[in-house]
This record gives structure tokens, C-alpha cells and sequence, in this order.
């Protein structure tokens, strides 16, 4: 007990004396029914700031491994597990593709388009900083290239490749930016600066980098600022976590979580201006946050007017808000739009991706049903997260659903499903055509059948459905806990491919040589470009 | 009186008579109460960290919480408690399967908890832990 506070018999019944008598005016007056939704436009103001100019470094790249001794391998892999529980389960079937075959079902149009990879390239524990030990079951990579010259970020990584993917070579995160680096990066190529832009989370800020995108020298010498909670008008000390980015025809927009040092939670979204930031100058930015939304989702395709969107916040599991900011305008506006309802989940509340005999373990178990993928194509807004299980979607699976892009009225929703196994964590992004691309993470099994994690990518549509699903990796074990719980994720991402844009890259990976944790297991990244 | 509002009347009523009865202090450690029955445990939040590369140890820790309980299949709230500072809470109940509904006390977004069911058997506390999900990815 606090040594001020009152006893505790008499708070308490000071509590319930509070307690009863709210109740008994709420008898009094019935419990109140919300007023129908109303489905108005809404618009807030933007912040204006200023940013100095960026510090500059040239980044060492590496093409073998950091070296470490046999003792210094012992510890770090002691550190690495020694907060998680491996199931090690029993080993499955061979996995087939014939086995998959139409079970990726669709509740409306099937196309005739097949998703094919026109390249997948695996990054090898060398081209990885700290070699396998520093390769996360929860890779939250990102990707994007100008041209041949590719650059995927991960946990806990960024690795770089110059000729196309046939070879990738290291810089080190750890290192580059200072102490206190962490997760949660992110990255896209701007063709119209010709940058790379590199979003990294630190344990007290962010960390937003670019550097040149063209020839040998490429991803190599960045300018980068360090992105405080006061960037956000926010109090030192607050948390920043789960970064999002995309790039406009003049910005780059930022987002983040926040989270008070005294407790709750909100959203975060900046606007940079890229030219300035390419090169390395001072410049004035706006910003804006809310605490009424969880998790923006940036809208990859987004030209003059940046969208982003959330479905945390208002009725989680039927509501969806989509927002607006212009490029031209110091003010942004969002609608709150009544979506098909779904089974919204939190971690570990039930959602179970297991295989129906328990041998592929629940590796949904940590995610929740935050919006992991967007896309503007064809006049539409899409975005997409994850669903639980319910009487019609034997597993989890991925819902999209889907805004007229000039009124941000609701379309309809549509879900990628399976009746053998679960579909999760759908990333999205457009191509030049107005098609959909997307990479997600599969995996569960009925019967004898075990299919662990493993990553695929997907092509529709916009506003539709397709059957178009490509599993080109397939997981040899089962994931880690953390804090007790499998995780997975926590993201994908797909980017249209600037050099071919009727074509897209994404991200993958998946558990090779044994249940993590086991000698020899490695979670593997891949690289890839797809069309469809 | 609405029916609605009748029973939100019965549930206060109830909420008196479950206030009105000793709830013991101290923590489960020294065991729930020798009679009667209900639900006791504690409210938790997870240590907050993202993907650390390194093994740096991250516990969950003890959080003030409301928590609404119902019966399962009946959305009339029975009783609504908060626990203490460090998360320990007990709510009197008849013998039953109930929902526990967690809400943190700010009204933000976060921590956020999903509804637990128990089953509350004859002179017997149900201990259960509350996780809360810090959103912290």
C-alpha cells in the first residue's frame, strides 16, 4: 500500500459507494444507446515545425560475416533464447504445393491471372550483420531497389545487393546511427530523388536516413536525422514503436505509435519535405497526432494527397476511418465508415494458427488485428489486417476491405482464406496497371497435413478477390516465443518495383533447418520480385 | 423503469451486497479468502519492449485495471471492480461461469485487454491473471 494513501477499508468503500451510485443514475436514466453512426467527413489541423539540417556518415558494408569467438557465439546465442520456450513438436509431411492447390478460397470473382516470381533471392547468413544469430523469427523486413541495386532491412540487419540479388553484403544498424538501436525499420526507394529512404527505431527515437540509390557506391553514404518524441509535440520519455512510411509526389510521411511515459496510447504522422531531405539541408515539416486511433497504415500509392488509415479506435471489428492530408493543404480530414464486421483479435485472445494436431504451433499467438497493408489503384483504398477464426474462416485469415478513393465511401470487403491453414499479416501495394500485389505469411494444416510459417505472394485486382496465390517459400520449423507467446510478423512489405512497375518486390522468410531455436535453424530472408 | 434500467438496478444491488462483504487485503500469495467463492488474481501489462535483439529480460508488470463482470451470455454487468496499484483484485461471486471484461483507467486505446470466461466453482476463488497488451510491437 502507498504509504499516503487511506486504508484500505475505506477506500474501498469509498470506491463502491462511487461504484453504486453511478450505477443507480445509470438505472435511472436506461443504459444510453449510441446515436447511429454518422458518416460525415471530419477535419483537423497539421503542426508546422522545423528540422535542422541532417548529419551525414558513410556507412562500412560488410560481405562476410562479423566474426566472433566461439565464446562470444555461446553468449550471444544464451541471450538470444534465453526468453524463449521452443516447442520442438514433431516434423511434418514434406510439404507439396499440389497439396495447397484452390484451398486459398475467394467469397467473390476468380481471376485467371497467375502470380509468378520473376526472381527470389535468399539472403545468406553472410549478408547479414552478426551472420545467423542476428536473423529474428519476427523479421519485420522491408525492402525496396532502384533497379539492381536492392536494400532489405530486418531484425536484426540491413543488407544491401548491387547486382540484382545474386549477392548481399551487410551494414550494421547497430552501429551507423549511434547506440539504442532496436526494430521496426522500413524502407522505400524515391525514384523521383533518386534516394533511398531508411526508417530505423532506437530505443528513445527514430532514426530517418537516406542515401544515393545508384551505382556500386549505393546505400552507402546517408543522411540521416534523429527523430525525437519532441518532433511530434510529444513529451521526452514518450515510446515511439511500429513505424510506417510511404513517399508522395513532394513528402515522405512518417508514422509511429506513441506511447505516454504516464500510460495510454496514439498515433503519430509527419510530413518531410524530400527534396530538402535529399539533400541534407534544414526544413520546415508538419505533423500531426491522435489518440482516438491506433497504428496509421501509410497508403502506398499516394501522389499529391497523402491516405492513411486505421481500424483500431472507434468499433473494432465493424468500423474502419480512412484519412486524407493533401499535399497543397495544412489541414486533414478522415470518415468513419461502417465495414463488414469480423472477428477483430488482440494477442493471445483465442486466434489459433496452429495445425489442427497441435504440430505447427500457434504462431499467430502474439499478433492482433492492427492494418498491415494499403493500396490506392484504380480509384480504390484498400487496406488490409488480420481476422480471427469464426464459422465461416476455419483459421485466421487476412480481410481487405475497400474505399472509393473520391468519396472514402465504403466498397465492400473481401477475405484471403484457407480452409488449410492461416493466412496473415497481407502487405499490399499497387502497380502501374491498378493491380494489387501482395506477400503474407501461411501456415497450419488439418489432418496429417503440417504446413509451418512460410511466405507467399499474391496478386488481384483492385477491389477484388483473386486466387492468385504463389507459396514459393515453405518453412522447414516451427517459430519462438516470446514472453511466452508464439510470434510471428510483426510485418510484411510489398513495393511496387520503380525499374518494372507493372511488377512488385516483396519480403519473406521463413524457419529453415528445424524448429527455431534448434542447432542449425536459421529464419531465412528472402528477396523477390513477382507479377501477376 | 426501463428494463434496461431495472437491471442495472439489480446489478448496483448485487454490487452493494459485494461491497458491503470484507474483501481481505494482501496478496494471493496468502491465499484467497477460506470461504466463500468468486474470482481473485491480478491485472498485468506486458514490459512494453519491441523485437531487442538482445535477451534483455522484459516482465510483465502489475497494472490498475476495471474489470466488469457478467455473466457468459448476458451483457447486464454484475459487478465492476478495480484492482490495486499492484494489479490484485477480488470479486465475490456466486458459484458460475462469468465473462471478466478489462478496461484500463485512462480510457486510451492501451493497454488493452480482451473478456476472460471463469468458472467460479462452491467455496472456491477462481485466480486468474489479466494480461493487458501494452500495443507495443
Amino acid at each position: 500500500m502507498h504509504p499516503t494513501s487511506p486504508p484500505r477499508s475505506s477506500r474501498t468503500r469509498r470506491a463502491c459507494r462511487a461504484l453504486v451510485v453511478g450505477a443507480l443514475l445509470l438505472a435511472g436514466v436506461g443504459v444510453l444507446t449510441p446515436p447511429a453512426e454518422a458518416q460525415t467527413s471530419h477535419t483537423g489541423p497539421s503542426i508546422n515545425a522545423t528540422a535542422p539540417t541532417g548529419e551525414q556518415l558513410t556507412a562500412q558494408v560488410y560481405d562476410h560475416p562479423r566474426y566472433y569467438t566461439a565464446e562470444q557465439l555461446d553468449a550471444l546465442n544464451e541471450e538470444l533464447f534465453d526468453d524463449e520456450d521452443v516447442n520442438l513438436g514433431h516434423p511434418g509431411k514434406p510439404p507439396r504445393h499440389g497439396a495447397l492447390g484452390p484451398s486459398v478460397s475467394a467469397p467473390d470473382s476468380v481471376g485467371t491471372l497467375a502470380t509468378t516470381v520473376l526472381r527470389d533471392s535468399t539472403i545468406p547468413a553472410s549478408g547479414i550483420s552478426g551472420g545467423s544469430t542476428y536473423a529474428s523469427y519476427t523479421q519485420e523486413p522491408s525492402t525496396d531497389a532502384n533497379g539492381a541495386n536492392i536494400f532489405q532491412t530486418g531484425n536484426w540487419y540491413a543488407t544491401r545487393s548491387t547486382d540484382g540479388g545474386a549477392t548481399w553484403s551487410y551494414l550494421d544498424p547497430f552501429t551507423m546511427f549511434g547506440s539504442g538501436f532496436c526494430c521496426d525499420q522500413v524502407t522505400q526507394y524515391d525514384p523521383d530523388t533518386g534516394r533511398q529512404f531508411w526508417l530505423l527505431q532506437f530505443s528513445d527515437h527514430l532514426v530517418l536516413a537516406n542515401a544515393s540509390a545508384s551505382g556500386t557506391g549505393a546505400f552507402t553514404n546517408w543522411c540521416y536525422w534523429n527523430i525525437t518524441p519532441g518532433w511530434f509535440g510529444l513529451a521526452s520519455g514518450t515510446g515511439l514503436d511500429y513505424n510506417d512510411m510511404t513517399i508522395g509526389n513532394s513528402y515522405v510521411y512518417v508514422s509511429t505509435n506513441f506511447f505516454p511515459s504516464g500510460g495510454g496510447s496514439g498515433s503519430a504522422l509527419a510530413r518531410l519535405p524530400k527534396k530538402e531531405m535529399a539533400a541534407c539541408a534544414g526544413f520546415n515539416y508538419g505533423y500531426l497526432t491522435r489518440t482516438d486511433s491506433f497504428t496509421f497504415k501509410l497508403v502506398p500509392g499516394s501522389t499529391d494527397t497523402l491516405y492513411w488509415g486505421s481500424n483500431w479506435g472507434q468499433t473494432n471489428g465493424s468500423s474502419f476511418r480512412v484519412y486524407a492530408w493533401p499535399e497543397s493543404s495544412g489541414s486533414y480530414s478522415y470518415w468513419d465508415r461502417t465495414v463488414a464486421s469480423y472477428t477483430f483479435f488482440t494477442r493471445n485472445s483465442g486466434q489459433n494458427c496452429a495445425s489442427t494436431d497441435g504440430v505447427v504451433t500457434n504462431w499467430c499467438q502474439y499478433a492482433d488485428s492492427r492494418v498491415l497493408g494499403a493500396y490506392r489503384a484504380a480509384g480504390v483504398l484498400g487496406f488490409s489486417f488480420n481476422a480471427k477464426q469464426d464459422g465461416s474462416h476455419p483459421f485466421p485469415y487476412s480481410r481487405i476491405v475497400w474505399f472509393n478513393e473520391s468519396d472514402k465511401s465504403y466498397i465492400g470487403a473481401g477475405d484471403v482464406w484457407a480452409t488449410w491453414g492461416a493466412i496473415q499479416f497481407l502487405s499490399l501495394a499497387p502497380n502501374s496497371s491498378g493491380r494489387v500485389g501482395g506477400a503474407y505469411a501461411w501456415g497450419g494444416g488439418t489432418g496429417g497435413t503440417h504446413y509451418y510459417p512460410g511466405s507467399a505472394v499474391y496478386s488481384t485486382g483492385a477491389g477484388t478477390i483473386e486466387n492468385n496465390s504463389n507459396f514459393y517459400l515453405w518453412g522447414d520449423g516451427n517459430t519462438c516465443t516470446y514472453n511466452g507467446l508464439y510470434r510471428w510478423g510483426d510485418y510484411l512489405t510489398t513495393r511496387t518495383y520503380k525499374a518494372n512497375p507493372s511488377t512488385w518486390l516483396a519480403t519473406g522468410w521463413a524457419i529453415k533447418g528445424g524448429n527455431c531455436g534448434s542447432s542449425g535453424a536459421y529464419a531465412q530472408p528472402h528477396n523477390v520480385q513477382f507479377s501477376g | 423503469m426501463t428494463r434496461t434500467g431495472l437491471v442495472v438496478t439489480v446489478g448496483a444491488l448485487l454490487l452493494v451486497a459485494a461491497c458491503a462483504k470484507p474483501v481481505p487485503g494482501g496478496s494471493p500469495s496468502s491465499g484467497p479468502p477460506s470461504t466463500g467463492s468468486g474470482v481473485a488474481g491480478r491485472t498485468m501489462v506486458d514490459g512494453g519492449c519491441p523485437m531487442v535483439r538482445q535477451g534483455t529480460p522484459c516482465p510483465d508488470k502489475p497494472l490498475s485495471a476495471r474489470i466488469t463482470v457478467t455473466r457468459v451470455g448476458d451483457p447486464a454487468p454484475l459487478a465492476t471492480v478495480t484492482s490495486d496499484s499492484d494489479g490484485w483484485f477480488r470479486i465475490p461471486l456466486a458459484p458460475g461461469r462469468y465473462r471478466l471484461t478489462p478496461a484500463n483507467l485512462t480510457g486510451a486505446l492501451h493497454p488493452a485487454a480482451g473478456p476472460q470466461d471463469v468458472d467460479v466453482q462452491p467455496d472456491r476463488y477462481t485466480t486468474v491473471t489479466v494480461s493487458f497488451d501494452s500495443g507495443i510491437r
